[in-house]
């Protein structure tokens, strides 16, 4: 994954006709670019635009993208942020996300290239949330926020052009899924009971972004509980119990959870911290050994998992630190679930240029 | 107006290598099975190397899970260290897989490669549907001829002795990547037009008729750049094995048919399990 300081890699351009949506669209399509919707055309001076935000080298390799090992450089990530149509200062929060999806747990080879429809998940967290228009409140993983949807849009663009994760050869899921077009949200850190979720687990810095790769969230309704934390987290523990996900045979594999900010509220009122949450849901998300043995030939397991006996209720993940706790959204009652593809760990690291 | 703009993809940088060197003969090597874990993975690579090592003078000198201590096997991530050092230790070529799903088709290529780097032939298997996935990933990681055995899909669910019977007719095949002699984009299918794939399979209804009777069928295994189909046998009743016509009748009366549908068609070749054994080893 390492490169060498100092190699270079200067972009290609190529002339079009001119340049129209249609234009566009058509020239990029014929060369198998782009993720089938309009682009805005990355004329020069929309890059430098966007360069502008960029704190080193334009033309340094910075990194690879597997499986293609495709080089990145900061011209590079700016070319496909102007594609997707990114304002010029979310380019710190795009290239802090490739930073983060290139570093080795998160396995961005078997990401990309497996068939499950995994898509890395960005949240982003800080100072960029206001700085740059992030919607961390209503519909924050919905349609209509610029910042969060260009963003999105532009990691699954290098994705595609960079990393070399095309549908039918680098990439090969079966079904793919929605969130392969765009999937990027800020956290809500003025509804959070228990600060950001960045330097809770030790990143220091102004602002910060995550990855995780993983399925689409899966929703949690409950209106009934009436502020019980314990039926509040039992539902969303039950969300997490099934058979089907690929936590479900790989111990090591992360849950994000994503509280609305009234089940964030509940359940902080009933005293709980964000780790207590954690630790109750994985003492509550279990199943019984045999049926895991039942289902799966190969149990990729934390050793102690393998000496349970078949009676035994063993956890959904290896660990209570693998459940991931944070906050998003707006008023109501809902939170999210989201899963891991498995053999990948999330990664968070401070936004920079 | 023309106008500039900028190409969004970037130089792929891999770490370029070779093949290890290809043995002139298999006599007497030291046959390992890396196995991935995937469902019916060592069945049917175990009965490959079995058959192979049968016909050949090869010893299956180690079967093992890829995880660390081969207690367990991880298809999603590459070949645990431990692992990888007793292959270097006990064995003198490899077999590995299965590639038939994306992961583990990117990460069995991995494997051999790492491999292959250390002077150790391996042959990855993999399915006619993951075969392209095989293909790029290869090229990706920076060994675009990584010997490749393509097998029918799917393995898992498959049973036993159709799975044997796929092994068995694979055997040269997997020799001669071994040994070097195809080329490699004969072994992967690389040069295949993707449409005449599907033209072909779309024909090959007509084909199947002809041993439907026999409680036999055919599996399209790939379409040359030569325009040659490759099919192989499936008999699904043994006691039906000699009621099915002789192979050689079989690929002409194929090729005619198929030729009906899809003219640039230049001949049939049928893998026939009838001319290798099938008995259990």
């Amino acid at each position: 994954m390492a490169i060498d300081t100092g190699e270079l890699f200067t972009a290609a351009t190529i002339d079009i006709a001119d340049e129209s949506p249609e234009a566009v669209l058509e020239a990029f399509a014929a060369r198998g670019w782009g993720d089938g919707l309009p682009l805005v055309a990355p004329t020069v001076a929309r890059v430098e635009a966007m360069l502008a935000f960029a704190e080193g080298p334009v033309d340094e390799v910075l990194t690879v993208l597997q499986p293609r090992a495709g080089v990145v450089t900061r011209r590079v990530i700016a070319i496909n942020a102007v594609l997707a149509g990114c304002p010029p200062n979310t380019f710190p929060v795009v290239l802090s996300a490739i930073r983060a999806l290139a570093r080795p747990e998160v396995n961005l080879r078997g990401v990309n290239a497996t068939t499950h429809p995994v898509a890395p998940m960005i949240i982003v967290h800080g100072r960029a949330v206001d700085e740059c228009g992030f919607n961390a409140g209503i519909g924050a993983f919905g349609p209509g926020n610029r910042a969060n949807a260009t963003v999105g849009r532009a990691v699954r663009l290098i994705m595609l052009h960079v990393a070399g994760a095309l549908p039918g050869s680098g990439d090969a899921a079966t079904h793919g899924q929605p969130a392969k077009y765009t999937f990027c949200a800020a956290e809500n850190l003025a509804e959070s009971p228990w600060g950001g979720y960045a330097s809770a687990i030790g990143i220091d810095a102004p602002s910060a972004v995550t990855v995780h790769c993983g399925e689409g969230p899966h929703n949690v309704h409950d209106a009934e509980a009436a502020g019980d934390a314990g039926l509040i987290l039992d539902k969303i523990a039950s969300s997490m119990t099934t058979l089907g996900m690929n936590n479900a045979p790989i111990s090591q594999a992360e849950f994000f959870v994503v509280l609305g900010p009234e089940h964030a509220r509940s359940i902080a009122a009933a005293g709980l911290q964000r780790a207590d949450v954690s630790s109750y849901l994985y003492e509550k998300a279990r199943m019984p050994a045999a049926l895991f043995r039942r289902h799966f030939q190969e149990l990729a397991w934390a050793t102690w998992m393998k000496t349970a006996t078949d009676e035994a209720l063993l956890p959904m993940t290896g660990h209570p630190d693998n459940v991931r706790v944070l906050v998003a959204g707006g008023p109501g009652k809902h939170s999210l679930v989201v899963p891991s593809w498995g053999m990948t760990r999330s990664a968070t690291v401070p936004v920079a240029g | 107006m023309t106008i500039t703009v900028y190409a969004p993809d970037s130089e792929a940088r891999p770490d370029r290598a070779s093949l290890a060197a290809s043995p002139a003969s298999l006599t007497g090597l030291r046959l390992a099975v890396l196995d991935n874990g995937k469902p019916n993975a060592v069945t049917v690579m175990v009965r490959a190397a079995e058959t192979l090592a049968a016909r050949t003078g090869a010893v299956v000198s180690l079967v093992v899970k890829k995880g660390p201590g081969g207690r367990s096997a991880n298809a999603a991530i590459p070949c645990a260290d431990d692992i990888f050092d007793r292959l270097l230790a006990e064995a003198d070529i490899v077999i590995t897989g299965a590639a038939d799903c994306g992961s583990c088709t990117a990460y069995s290529v991995f494997d051999a490669i790492a491999l292959e780097k250390h002077g150790i032939p391996t042959v990855v298997v993999t399915t006619t549907e993951f075969a392209p996935i095989a293909t790029t990933m290869s090229a990706d990681f920076g060994m675009p001829d990584v010997r490749t055995l393509v097998l029918p899909h799917p393995l898992g669910g498959t049973d036993r002795e159709t799975l044997w019977v796929w092994a068995d007719v694979a055997t040269f095949r997997l020799e001669a990547l071994f040994l070097g002699t195809p080329p490699a984009t004969d072994a992967v299918g690389a040069a295949s037009p993707p449409t005449d794939f599907g033209a072909v399979s779309a024909a090959l209804a007509g084909v199947q008729a002809l041993v439907e009777a026999d409680s036999s069928r055919f599996h399209l295994d790939r379409v040359s750049a030569d325009g040659v189909v490759h099919l192989t046998l499936l008999i699904d009743d043994a006691s039906c094995a000699e009621c099915v016509m002789p192979r050689e009748i079989l690929e002409r009366t194929a090729a005619r048919v198929l030729r009906a549908a899809v003219p640039t068609i230049s001949r049939v070749s049928i893998a026939d399990p009838r001319e290798f054994s099938t008995s259990p080893t």
